[in-house]
């Protein structure tokens, strides 16, 4: 496995898709799910979620979900298990951005 | 939709140039709220029912596809209320309802990286599609206009060279709008 760390960082709507794909989804599922997790915050246009799962697909970060087939109309997705570890390095990464960013702030 | 049956119609011819796309995406949103609704693209012009004044946002986007990957990307445009209206020349004209989608702000790209991409991807097509007119075309016509035996002839290949020249100029500049377009976005520190 090469090293996950090529991919990131990440831009917020392509984490955030990634981070809709732990239960499978097809693409308007994700629209949805991101715009809860983010608490409305990133609402995913048509164009950009396209690009974002396409270039998902490409890096081997999520597959098609096997489900898919019977409903012929729409895609359904699901994260890898190297979509999960870049889930979890990009989770390290922002969470040492904010320990830093704290601590640095409260010396103002 | 069967707006087309028993209806007023209008053929307005109209340059579009893609690196103002947002002019003209408002200029179509306007026609909508005096009720002239687009429902066909050709080249160099639209076609618009008559309707109700209704107001409708319009966007465009810019796709070089294969038939399947073109079905998911119509399913997920179709799912979040996009209604495609045409395609013409590999760009997706769609709209949507203000109204039945009750958000602030319309747009099919939420993020400058993606909004990138897209012109990248125009630029790539033009480079792919006139780059052998340059590097090719150009130097040849010279070559047989000088070459040329009879004064028809080189008066002939002077004036395709110079026809070609010109639409060559033309996207020359467009390549530099739309390189400017792409700095524009990319000095935005918001991602």
């Amino acid at each position: 496995m090469k090293d996950i760390s090529r991919f990131s960082p990440l831009t917020e709507t392509t984490f955030y898709i990634l981070l809709a794909l732990v239960e499978p989804l097809h693409g308007y599922g994700i629209m949805e799910k991101v715009k809860n997790l983010s608490s409305n915050r990133i609402r995913p246009g048509p164009g950009t979620l396209y690009g974002a799962l396409a270039n998902l697909l490409d890096s081997k970060l999520i597959v098609p979900a096997k489900e898919g087939r019977e409903n012929s109309r729409r895609k359904i997705y699901r994260i890898t298990q190297a979509g999960k570890e870049l889930l979890e390095y990009e989770s390290r990464r922002l969470e040492e951005n904010v320990r830093i960013s704290k601590s640095v702030l409260k010396k103002d | 939709m069967d707006i087309r049956d028993n209806r007023t119609t209008k053929r307005i011819f109209k340059l579009f140039f893609a690196w103002g796309e947002e002019k003209e995406e408002k200029w179509l949103e306007e026609r909508s709220l005096k009720g002239w609704h687009l429902y066909r693209v050709g080249f160099l012009n639209y076609k618009f029912v008559k309707g109700l004044p209704k107001r409708f946002i319009y966007k465009f986007d810019f796709r070089l596809f294969s038939r399947k990957s073109e079905d998911e990307y119509l399913a997920i445009f179709k799912d979040a209320g996009w209604e495609l209206i045409d395609i013409f020349a590999s760009w997706y004209y769609f709209r949507i309802d203000p109204e039945v989608h009750g958000e602030s702000e319309f747009d099919i790209y939420n993020d400058n990286l993606s909004r990138i991409k897209k012109y990248q991807r125009i630029l790539l097509f033009i480079l792919i599609v006139n780059g052998p007119a340059l590097y090719f075309l150009i130097p040849y016509l010279i070559e047989k206009t000088f070459a040329a035996q009879s004064t028809p002839y080189t008066v002939l290949y002077a004036i395709i060279l110079v026809l070609i020249a010109l639409i060559e100029s033309f996207l020359i500049y467009a390549v530099i709008r739309f390189i400017i377009l792409i700095r524009r976005l990319r000095n935005n520190i918001r991602q």
